[in-house]
């Protein structure tokens, strides 16, 4: 009967949810901050439930509708190309140092590709895909290291391995959801590096493993750095291209679904336990290859390298990018890169500014600049880059909403 | 490791060193649940505002003023310091997803940590507390004064919380304006300020937890990091909604760890916590929904 | 004056608009029922008149206007008793009754025996948690918790839904009395027009968010066409 409250109150609060323009905006926010709300909070019902459903009965509407939708998947289609267009022309006007830093973002937005395929699809919330960036990155050392497997033939590998483990988390997860889920894969993120350092035999323990430095292949003829950068770049856009056609799919449906109403898709034949598995399981494939990629770029791995904030860190860069948007996850993926390893910059320059003096040698500076911008950003941009995108470039979905 | 034989002495001592590590999880982990209760948000910050606060009470003490001096002053503060941070951090962003809220706990953490090194420096420093670290003897085992100062300091608040939540109408109005926001309103409960208040009362909880550990653990500003990751388990493992259930769970998390690694001797000190939150995860697949939790019925 | 006066009263669930500039007035001490079908916008007004619902237009309590904020509605003097009850499900009976009479400094016990002596059995009950509680009990604790925050006006959402007859009777015998004995000015809305309009002075009757007929009671019910096309009986 506790239950039969809170549901009243979650109808209740829908009615009165209404003010919020971001509910409004259109039915694919309002599904989306219906599900993190409810993700995050273990609450069955959080509000907008009924935002999401604005009355769209004349058939007129719905002609609209389609052709919102074809506009839509233009859309994206676009942004891919042109991403894929900026890619190929990048390393042309860069220096081989901020190659390899385009290469690191490169290994983010794969991870994030991956979580979002979890976070925003299937609604599941996951701390501890360091830990699975940690497990591909191992098995790309051991397999290169101690078994003479090729360094790039370990990537896919890397990526089932962490996959099969994140199965296997899959698995329990089914019983769990919201912050229980979260406290579960958050200990997983904290026990991999405990793991890592007491199996030494297999991990090289505390000191980690030094793998061989990367070397261009197929007779290209460049720097390591170009050629890490256009490996984890043409993964990126395969992988990619791979979670936009398994959302668009039929699997994609049926996470939704899953996360929108379990019962209602279980009742509609939507097996939920293979479906919340599975996409524990792909999620966990990229973040392995993603780590993989991350340990042949640095040509060492050590329990140290796949720190227990990275995973945090994860949720960071999805909520700055804003969930399912391509664009908003590459602004997430270099938010992520640029806080954790230029905040000096980002002291500097606000050192420059008035009234203030910012010394960007001194510890705990960086912390400061990482903070602050983050709480800027998430007040400036609630919905992330992503949700910003959405309304800048669909007036028309959300006027029809509005109207 | 050494194994050493075993004696009922030094287990009481253990159990008396659990439930004082317990009593310290319990205190954050109530924060915790304070604040997920009204904002369905769980503080990424709070280990940071405690130690925070801690800080403050330590600059305090450096200027001369004696503890149980600084001690309410702190507590002051860490209220006012909550109730801020909800008005200008949390409150713009209320009807946004959680995760967005979650992310700026975040980033306020991110924030604490860095002013704490830059204001105080990131070496350790040595924390005074009240306590002696003297033991006397009860029934046969001797247990330090300080623990059982911490424990007793611990379990006033909880007990004045809980008289405070029970039979003061500001405490209801806390509680109706977590359980139903919408009909709080209705019953003219200012929502928005019980919120902010929720806010001041975890800083509060968090400021005496910070205050009660720093003389244990030496004071830094990653001191509280571990811990709140333990209240976040005691309070998952007591049901997020539950008060009591916080308290409960964090002398459970206390004990059993603390005996776990002292016994199982494969375990030591390296494993505690992996085994510990696998303990946790045993138990949420029986129930889902942790101690005191109500787990919400599947609704069409 | 009236106590409240609504003018032109708009309001809005996003995109949907609910209201279409409804007028209505609420004596000193009157009764007065809002009827019409389903989604013709009663509770939407009453929600306008409290502040749970985006609103335009004028509302005006008691000489002043009223402002937009459910906290405030409440501390001047008006009760909402929103659809669904707005019960504290997981707080005690007690708890509840407390809750209600948060705007008010002293008197809860004397309040709390006024309500006892109404619903003797919430108080068999009090240390219950209201979820627990039947639907007529809840609806009893629901009419309790108004009572005891001394309302001017009271605002009262279908309080016969779901209720079997008898307590439904026993319902409105008490709404008569607080009616009656304390003055208490009551805008209820009701689905069931027979009920309604035996027990208010005067009537509203919405469609499709507009006011289409207005009048004392025993007119709405002599005027078979009225009867016929706006209350189906």
């Amino acid at each position: 009967m506790g239950s039969s409250g809170g549901w009243r109150r979650g109808a209740y609060e829908a009615k009165n949810s209404f003010h919020n323009e971001r509910c409004v905006a259109g039915p694919r926010w309002a599904a989306r901050c219906r599900v993190l709300g409810r993700v995050l909070s273990g609450a069955k019902h959080a509000p907008c439930v009924l935002a999401s459903h604005p009355p769209i009965a004349t058939p007129s509407t719905s002609v609209i509708l389609k052709g919102v939708l074809k506009r839509k998947v233009g859309l994206e289609a676009f942004a891919f190309g042109m991403l894929a267009i900026v890619v190929a022309l990048l390393p042309r006007y860069l220096s081989d140092f901020h190659v390899r830093e385009v290469a690191y973002v490169g290994i983010y937005l794969i991870a994030l590709v991956g979580l979002n395929v979890l976070t925003g699809y299937s609604g599941q919330i996951s701390l501890g895909h360091g830990a699975f960036m940690a497990i591909g990155g191992y098995t790309t050392a051991i397999l290169s290291v101690d078994h003479g497997v090729g360094d790039i033939w370990t990537i896919p590998l890397a990526g089932l391995v962490a996959g099969a483990a994140g199965l296997l988390v899959g698995v329990p997860a089914l019983r769990l959801s919201g912050l229980y889920l979260a406290l579960v894969t958050f200990g997983i993120a904290v026990s991999v590096p405990q793991l890592l350092k007491k199996f030494e035999g297999l991990t090289g323990g505390t000191s980690g493993k030094i793998l061989n430095l990367l070397k261009p292949r197929f007779g290209v003829d460049t720097t390591p750095n170009r050629w890490l950068y256009y490996l984890t770049w043409t993964i990126a856009l395969v992988l990619l291209a791979l979670a936009w056609l398994l959302v668009r799919g039929k699997p994609g449906r049926a996470l939704q679904a899953i996360r929108d109403s379990e019962v209602a898709a279980a009742s509609s034949g939507v097996s939920l336990a293979t479906y919340k598995t599975l996409a524990f399981g792909v999620s966990a494939f990229y973040a392995g290859v993603a780590g993989s990629l991350f340990a042949l770029g640095t040509s060492f791995v050590n329990p140290d390298t796949y720190p227990i904030i990275l995973s945090v860190f994860l949720l960071v860069g999805l909520a700055v990018g804003g969930l399912g948007s391509l664009s908003g996850l590459v602004a997430g993926a270099g938010f992520l890169y640029y806080m954790q390893n230029h905040a000096d910059a980002v002291a500097r320059w606000a050192d420059r500014l008035p009234y203030l003096s910012v010394d960007p040698q001194q510890p705990g500076i960086p912390s400061v600049v990482f903070g602050s911008v983050l709480i800027l950003v998430m007040l400036i941009l609630p919905t992330g880059v992503g949700g910003l995108i959405r309304r800048v470039l669909s007036p028309l979905t959300s006027r029809l909403y509005r109207a | 490791m050494t194994v050493l034989a075993f004696t009922w002495t030094e287990f009481f001592q253990q159990v008396a060193a659990g439930v004082r590590d317990g009593g310290i999880y319990a205190g954050l982990a109530l924060a915790l649940v304070l604040i997920y209760r009204s904002t369905r948000v769980i503080n990424f910050a709070q280990g940071e505002m405690a130690t925070f606060t801690t800080f403050v009470a330590w600059s305090l003490m450096n200027h001369g003023l004696s503890f149980w001096a600084a001690f309410p002053l702190v507590l002051l503060i860490a209220f006012a310091g909550g109730i801020a941070i909800e008005r200008v951090v949390i409150r713009p962003v209320e009807s946004a997803p959680v995760l967005t809220i979650v992310i700026l706990t975040l980033g306020l953490a991110l924030l604490l940590n860095g002013l704490m090194s830059v204001i105080w420096g990131g070496e350790e420093k040595q924390f005074k507390g009240p306590f002696s670290t003297r033991t006397i003897d009860v029934g046969g085992v001797p247990i330090s004064i300080q623990d059982i100062g911490i424990v007793s300091v611990l379990v006033g608040l909880v007990v004045v919380l809980g008289l405070f939540f029970r039979y003061t109408k500001l405490g209801l109005g806390l509680r109706a304006a977590a359980l139903n926001p919408a009909s709080s309103r209705l019953a003219g409960v200012r929502v928005g300020w019980m919120l902010a208040l929720g806010w001041g009362l975890a800083a509060v909880l968090g400021a005496v937890a910070g205050m009660m550990v720093a003389p244990i653990v030496f004071l830094d500003p990653n001191m509280m990091q571990t811990i709140l990751l333990y209240a976040f388990a005691a309070a998952v493992l007591g049901g997020l909604d539950s008060p009591v259930g916080a308290v409960v769970g964090g002398i459970l998390l206390g004990l059993t760890i603390d005996l776990l690694g002292r016994y199982v001797s494969w375990i030591g000190s390296t494993l505690k916590l992996p085994v510990a939150l696998g303990l946790i995860l045993v138990f949420l697949l029986v129930r889902p929904g942790g101690l005191f939790g109500r787990v919400a019925a599947r609704r069409v | 004056m009236p106590l409240l006066e609504l003018r032109g009263v708009e309001a809005r669930y996003g995109a949907v608009k609910a209201l279409h500039g409804v007028s209505l007035a609420v004596g000193e001490g009157e009764l007065v029922a809002v009827l019409g079908a389903n989604g013709a916008g009663k509770t939407t007004t009453l929600r306008a008149i409290s502040g749970t619902v985006r609103r335009s237009g004028e509302v005006v309590f008691a000489g002043k206007k009223l402002p937009r904020r459910a906290e405030a509605t409440a501390r001047v003097g008006i009760a909402h008793v929103p659809e669904g009850r707005g019960t504290f499900m997981e707080l005690s009976v007690w708890d509840n009754l407390r809750l209600g009479a948060y705007t008010q400094r002293g008197g809860l016990k004397e309040d709390a025996a006024r309500v006892f002596g109404f619903f003797p059995r919430l108080e068999e009950r009090r240390a219950q948690q209201a979820g627990t509680l039947s639907g007529g009990e809840q609806q009893m604790l629901a009419l309790g918790r108004a009572m005891m925050a001394r309302p001017k006006l009271l605002l009262l959402d279908e309080p016969s839904l779901g209720l079997a007859p008898l307590v439904v009777k026993e319902i409105f015998e008490v709404l008569r009395r607080m009616n009656a004995d304390d003055g208490t000015a009551v805008l209820v809305v009701e689905q069931n027009a027979r009920l309604a309009l035996g027990a208010a002075a005067r009537a509203y009757v919405l469609e499709v968010g507009r006011i289409v007929v207005e009048g004392p009671s025993e007119e709405l019910q002599e005027d078979e066409s009225v009867r016929k096309s706006y209350l189906g009986y």
